[in-house]
């Protein structure tokens, strides 16, 4: 065998995975015992072949559970830390200083309940309530005044700050149900509450009212 | 180039010239010329022999008694073709293996269903297996695509018929071939870069 005919057959891999007929492995031995270069490259193959042997029947160690998407990893950046927690106190100190302290005297807060017929009484007669009451509204409405939604406005009747909140209509069979309270108690004066149909606040209707 | 762990876990790499003027310093006894005659020809007669005999046992007695004739053939008279080191060497053998081969009643070469004998894995097929050449091995693997690598390891691994194998990858023998060149040669790239960067530093 000669080398050009060792590297033309793939003699060394054929050599190596048993392939050649008896006559051809004596004639590879031969050659390859003389001649250098074939003799490397056994040697590189057969070497490679133990060791990975070795290495393919070594356990298989544990695939690692994908990684999970972090959605929150940005909130553990650390120069983000001061400023996260500095917005987490301000807001801590608004829910506990001002918000539930004012749920709470409203929510405990009597309530004066009121009963007015929208578009009979007009702006006419006026409601009263006490300092410090909630001011409820119970009416019957006409159907010509039912809208689902309604936007009602609390005016100081001498100007100022307004209080203003939206509330669901009543269902169209239960119109003489409809009430609504003042979210929040009237300081002392004359006050006009106007109801406007939602959404375009192109009708409405009004009411005075008194808070002694 | 031929590159060999040295014992002291160094490398070197050298290429010694098979002339006369090698031949006369084994003959004369030269360990260090003895010491590389028997890591080369120590390995190419493991290569051959594994190919023949599965017993690493009746290889490594082989290999014994073949070094024993051929330096005591050498301190008689010397070789008549100093150049033919290798084919003198494959004869002596050759010669050995057949004597042993008789000597223990068996056929010149062992079914290929022999039963594997239980693990006498000698140290020269040991020191083929280092865990430098492992990492290397990983190396390499790691730069084929995953069908390639598990395709080797189902070769050489499992002792299945490697027709078998290629049937179940759908290849061919000559892909298989292919496969085990390049790894080679990548394989023994890599060790190459190591060696000199290791005589560099």
């Amino acid at each position: 065998m000669t080398h050009a005919n060792a590297m033309k057959l793939y003699a060394v891999e054929r050599y190596l995975l048993g392939e050649m007929p008896e006559n051809e492995q004596d004639a590879f031995e031969q050659h390859y015992f003389e001649c250098r270069e074939c003799a490397d490259d056994l040697r590189a193959a057969s070497i490679f072949l133990e060791n990975l042997k070795q290495v393919a029947a070594e356990p298989v160690p544990a695939p690692r559970p994908e990684p999970q998407r972090d959605w929150f990893a940005w909130m553990r950046w650390a120069p983000l830390q001061p400023v996260l927690t500095g917005l987490l106190l301000v807001i801590l100190g608004y829910q506990s200083f001002y918000r539930i302290p004012n749920l709470e005297r409203t929510a405990a807060a009597p309530v004066a309940q009121a009963h007015v017929d929208f578009g009979v009484r007009g702006e006419g007669d006026a409601v009263r309530a006490q300092h410090g009451e909630l001011l409820q509204i119970e009416t019957n409405l006409t159907p010509s005044l039912w809208a689902s939604r309604y936007h009602v406005v609390v005016r100081p009747a001498g100007g100022g700050k307004a209080v203003e909140f939206d509330i669901d209509g009543p269902p169209r069979d239960r119109l003489s149900d409809f009430k609504f309270k003042v979210p929040q108690p009237l300081g002392p004066g004359d006050y006009v509450l106007t109801l406007h149909w939602a959404p375009d606040k192109s009708e409405s209707t009004r009411l005075r009212v008194e808070i002694q | 180039m031929y590159y060999h762990d040295r014992d002291d876990g160094e490398h070197r790499l050298e290429r010694q010239t098979f002339d006369a003027a090698y031949v006369e310093r084994l003959k004369d006894g030269d360990a260090a010329t003895q010491a590389d005659f028997t890591r080369y020809f120590g390995e190419l007669l493991l290569f051959k022999l594994r190919a023949r005999i599965r017993s690493p046992q009746l290889v490594e007695d082989i290999r014994q008694e073949t070094f024993l004739r051929v330096f005591v053939t050498l301190r008689r008279g010397g070789l008549q073709s100093p150049e033919r080191l290798g084919a003198f060497v494959l004869s002596v053998c050759n010669n050995v293996m057949f004597e042993a081969l008789r000597a223990e009643g068996r056929a010149s070469q062992m079914p290929e269903n022999a039963p594997e004998p239980p693990d006498e894995r000698e140290d020269a097929e040991a020191a083929l297996v280092t865990e430098e050449r492992k990492t290397t091995v990983r190396t390499v693997l790691a730069t084929m695509p995953a069908k390639d690598r598990d395709l080797l390891s189902s070769v050489f691994l499992e002792e299945i018929d490697k027709d078998e194998v290629c049937r179940r990858y759908k290849v061919d023998r000559q892909y298989l071939r292919v496969l085990l060149h390049r790894a080679r040669n990548r394989f023994r790239d890599a060790l190459e870069r190591d060696a000199a960067r290791k005589m560099g530093a």
